[in-house]
């Protein structure tokens, strides 16, 4: 156990908890972009960086993935801290200037005009990777992947082309801090704009409810390795099922 | 497309993932690009998404998703070879070319790139043909350079 001293208040962890569990625990508010409880942290958007004092030293690091080691003091709230999440956030709204979620954290941490100017993009990513993370490690298709580098940097499929692999889920839509993944379904089809990708849309045996792609049923199949009567109907009728037994 | 080529590379690696980059290489060296059908077959045979391996082919300068002419014939524009006169050696290899910085020659003998330094700045302005380094050079010499390459 390590004595952890968060904002002032004192509490002791085991070894490895990450600062933001200990924040979230001692209901301590650090910003977070690219965590998800879902996905390996990997303290891409540099949102959550506290600076930290371990073994007589002072440093800045990201909340999301650092497990704590040694008995530690964080401070959330310090000028340092204060002026680099500012400075992350000019980042971004340069970047994204119409993502609603970067407007809302850039007016909360009173950042309103950003020294930089860019080119316009419309396009709200702020290239955290979490939609490529999802699509590995939760759905585990792995349709998507990160391309180019530098400013070029963002997510795609394999050659800009339609996809074979995705499933059509929507996981990384759900995912995206910032909405930047648009899923359309529309006349019985689900398309993605940034994945050019189009599914046929199964409706629920009950209702008639669109609820999931073919592709993502059939692999659902796969991995559960039979054809399940719960892959037939929609959510809201699987409840209906249950509590009429 | 020979995939036996590729089949061989794969197991000169052992078909081992972590050799991805060196894998890319040697496919490069043999088809001077990274062909799709390749990229495919790679991904199948060492079980790695494709995303995956389009980023790194995508992340890295030195590979080429497109086709590439014979002769690699990459201009130095560093800061010492800019003011040496790197721009007139540019525009020269251009007309001499006919083509624009990325493309290939119509024969696909020449591919003409600009690159940042190569960091012979002491003998600038330099042009880095299939990774020799060639350097003090002058319009001339740029010609007479790049007719060289053009018969083999």
């Amino acid at each position: 156990m390590y004595k952890v001293k968060i904002d002032g208040i004192e509490t002791e962890v085991n070894p490895g908890t990450t600062i933001l569990s200990v924040a979230n625990q001692e209901f301590v508010e650090i910003p977070t972009l690219c965590y998800n409880e879902n996905v390996e942290p990997r303290g891409a958007c540099r949102m959550c960086t506290v600076e930290v004092e371990v073994w007589g030293r002072k440093r800045l690091v990201t909340a999301c993935n650092y497990p704590i080691q040694a008995d530690i003091v964080i401070d959330t709230q310090s000028e340092r801290v204060k002026k680099l999440r500012r400075l992350i956030l000019e980042v971004l709204l340069a970047r994204t200037p119409d993502s609603p979620r970067i407007k809302e954290l850039a007016e909360k941490y009173g950042v309103k005009q950003p020294r930089f100017n860019l080119e316009k993009t419309h396009d709200n990513c702020i290239v955290c990777g979490l939609c490529v993370q999802a699509c590995k490690d939760i759905v585990g298709v792995s349709a998507i992947g990160l391309s180019e580098r530098g400013i070029f940097r963002k997510p795609i499929t394999p050659y800009e082309e339609s996809s074979h692999t995705c499933i059509g889920c929507g996981s990384c839509v759900y995912i995206c801090p910032t909405d930047a993944i648009s899923m359309v379904d529309k006349d019985g089809k689900r398309y993605f704009e940034r994945w050019k990708t189009e599914f046929k849309l199964v409706g629920c045996e009950s209702c008639g409810t669109h609820f999931a792609t073919d592709v993502q049923i059939e692999y659902f199949k796969k991995v559960m390795g039979k054809d399940d009567p719960s892959l037939h109907f929609c959510p809201n009728c699987l409840v209906l099922k249950e509590t009429k037994k | 497309m020979d995939l036996t080529k590729v089949d061989k590379i794969l197991t000169n690696h052992k078909n081992d993932k972590a050799m991805l980059v060196a894998i890319l290489q040697d496919v490069q060296d043999e088809f001077r690009y990274l062909p799709k059908e390749v990229l495919n077959h790679i991904s199948k045979s060492l079980n790695i998404p494709l995303p995956e391996i389009y980023d790194v082919s995508t992340f890295y300068k030195a590979f080429s998703l497109k086709p590439r002419g014979k002769h690699i014939c990459s201009i130095c524009m560093g800061t010492a070879c800019h003011v040496r006169g790197a721009p007139v050696i540019l525009e020269t290899a251009k007309t001499h070319l006919k083509i624009e910085p990325g493309q290939n020659t119509p024969n696909m003998q020449y591919t003409l790139n600009t690159v940042n330094c190569v960091g012979a700045c002491a003998v600038g302005p330099v042009i880095q043909v299939d990774g020799s380094l060639y350097g003090n050079l002058t319009s001339m010499k740029t010609i007479q350079l790049l007719k060289k390459f053009e018969k083999d």
